[in-house]
């Protein structure tokens, strides 16, 4: 990285959020700061909800969760459409009806005052620890390959913000989403130009194709139902919940759509979103399958992550990774060769040779796959508390390694972009949420406006702090984009399965919903700690769960059934 | 337009859609387009 990088770098960072925090300077009440007066249109929207969703963590995950595992990962995201409609025809009229400013706020008129407490709860909880992973999750991985110190990457970050999110709340929010998603889109199809032509000349385009395809890295969709793997086309039947939680019901989101300027145009941004986001999704798997193919005719990294490779070549296990080493190169010249002979068969239009040829070229991946699973052995030997999980390096070390001065400052501007997007929403529902029902409802009730609105905005600070520090004392998961949706679906199953509960089934009352959401909530803990079943699923389990029970225990808690909504 | 809960119907704009008239062909639109998409990428790279 040179002068010319940190230049691009500072004045994209600095332009956008500057930009924003002055366009959205002096929100004077508490409905601007929350809901940005109802301004939003169905793009701003729209680019706010991906923006929130789309954390750095997507963009430097996704693509070395494809290079090592091919695309299977985008069928988690079959269902977000179909999520996107039910929330468009029976979410955003609710809120919309009620004039709310969080989710939790409808549950009350429904139910009572201790559920909307206790699924508010519930999100402050998952999203306060999300949040500090929001952050954390860059800067580790900034911090190694860039060789910045940790704790300032996780300090700036946060930083920054807080700053812009506290100064204008949801508008500055909003304004800053919508440049950032810009930023991130262009950015993004340069790297696919680029990598288009650092791909090998010798082979044409579909020809690189059949080899990712004969390694295994074109998987898209997997039809067999199997309860070990964790991507499949029947997971993402189960991920519905997850979305429909995330998108309904989690403040984050909602905050996004319900600032809307009407009901239509915040239809329109979530059905730009389930227009959007499988394609996006699908592309930036596939810059991680390109990266693959570059690499087939550039030597890629025995291990991505550089600083682990420092620690083991200075440890006395040296001598065992440089024969390591030498065992990848010499297996290097095979799959060259193989991939030829492969490319050969297919032109030659000889079907059983291409078949032997695919054959050849699958055992010398999986002949590779078994040197690195080698070389994650002997880091754990050096020393068990270093990752040796490389997925999170592959795509950044490529940008780093590979593309040009200038454009490196500008990726690097997206990935911090990325960051701050998602923490921004975050740390605005976090403050929403603390603010409307906790504090104002239950704690003061007899603020004014300008109290409010202060509170809001050191509660931003608050949540923005907690955030850091969590990040600061976080240490990093087996994948990073895993770990965020593992604690979303250990609180996101309980939370739908209240509003399900509130929506469709009105003879439950506030007791039985609250008690439910309490058991449920226990038992899908001890659940997800005994490891029995994927993740995805324990928010089909939490939801169905808590509905199924609150019918159980209805007959116990007895008397007039209250009807809001 | 709202219904007798007076939530806005989902089936109709109140003031004119850039596009479509009703709500359910949004829907529609969103599903097909997601169907197209899935099945290109999946049925292309099978056939390679």
């Amino acid at each position: 990285m040179i002068l010319l990088d940190w230049i691009v770098l500072t004045l994209t960072v600095s332009i956008i959020v500057g930009y924003g925090i002055w366009k959205t300077r002096g929100s004077q009440n508490i409905e601007s700061y929350l809901l940005g007066d109802n301004e939003a249109k169905w793009w701003t929207v729209g680019l706010s909800v991906m923006a929130t969703q789309a954390s750095a963590i997507t963009f430097l995950s996704t693509p070395g969760q494809a290079y090592h595992d091919g695309m299977g990962f985008a069928q988690f995201y079959l269902m977000l459409p179909v999520a996107m409609i039910i929330i468009c025809i029976i979410f955003i009229p609710l809120y919309y009806k009620l004039k709310v400013y969080t989710a939790y706020e409808f549950l009350e008129s429904r139910f009572d005052l201790k559920t909307r407490s206790l699924t508010a709860g519930l999100f402050l909880l998952q999203r306060g620890l999300a949040c500090g992973i929001t952050i954390y999750a860059p800067a580790i991985i900034l911090s190694s390959v860039m060789d910045w110190d940790l704790k300032t990457t996780t300090v700036i970050i946060g930083l920054i913000s807080i700053m812009y999110t506290m100064s204008g709340g949801t508008k500055a929010v909003h304004v800053t989403h919508k440049h950032q998603m810009v930023v991130i889109l262009t950015s993004l199809f340069i790297i696919f130009f680029i990598l288009l032509n650092l791909l090998t000349k010798d082979y044409s385009f579909s020809e690189n194709l059949l080899i990712a395809k004969a390694n295994a890295k074109l998987e898209v969709i997997d039809f067999e139902f199997n309860l070990d793997k964790r991507y499949n086309f029947w997971s993402s039947l189960a991920a519905i919940f997850l979305f429909l939680s995330y998108f309904g019901t989690d403040q984050s989101q909602v905050q996004r759509y319900i600032s809307g300027r009407s009901i239509k145009e915040s239809r329109l941004g979530l059905i730009m979103n389930g227009i959007m986001k499988v394609p996006l999704q699908f592309f930036i798997l596939f810059l991680g399958v390109m990266v693959f193919l570059f690499y087939q005719t550039n030597r890629a990294p025995i291990f991505f992550n550089q600083q682990v490779v420092d620690v083991i070549e200075q440890s006395d296990q040296s001598g065992e990774f440089k024969k390591l080493e030498a065992e990848y190169d010499l297996l290097l010249d095979k799959r060259t060769l193989a991939n030829k002979n492969l490319v050969m068969a297919d032109r030659s239009g000889n079907e059983e040779l291409k078949e032997q040829n695919v054959a050849n070229v699958l055992s010398i991946n999986k002949e590779e796959l078994d040197i690195r699973e080698r070389v994650k052995g002997l880091i754990k030997r050096v020393d068990d508390k270093l990752e040796s999980n490389d997925k999170d390096y592959v795509f950044i070390s490529f940008i780093l390694k590979y593309l040009p001065n200038g454009l490196i400052g500008l990726l690097l501007a997206v990935v911090l972009f990325a960051a701050m997007s998602s923490t921004s929403s975050e740390l605005n529902a976090l403050a929403s949420t603390t603010t409307v029902d906790i504090y104002k409802r239950s704690i003061n009730q007899k603020g004014s406006e300008a109290h409010y609105l202060n509170a809001s905005k050191m509660l931003t600070l608050f949540w923005g702090i907690f955030a850091i520090l969590f990040a600061s004392f976080g240490t990093l998961y087996e994948n990073l984009i895993q770990f965020v949706n593992i604690i979303g679906s250990i609180f996101y199953g309980t939370i739908l399965g209240i509003f399900l509960l509130a929506f469709y089934f009105k003879k439950i009352q506030g007791n039985a919903a609250f008690v439910s959401g309490v058991v449920v909530q226990i038992c899908i803990v001890i659940l997800y700690k005994m490891d029995i079943v994927p993740f995805l699923w324990l928010n089909m389990i939490g939801a169905i769960g808590v509905i199924l029970l609150a019918h159980l225990i209805r007959p116990l808690f007895k008397g007039p059934v209250k009807v809001g909504a | 337009m709202e219904n007798k809960d007076g939530i806005a119907e989902s089936s109709t704009f109140e003031d004119g859609s850039p596009v479509f008239k009703s709500w359910n062909s949004w829907y529609l639109l969103v599903v097909v387009c997601n169907l197209i998409v899935v099945a290109a990428i999946y049925f292309y790279f099978k056939s390679i």
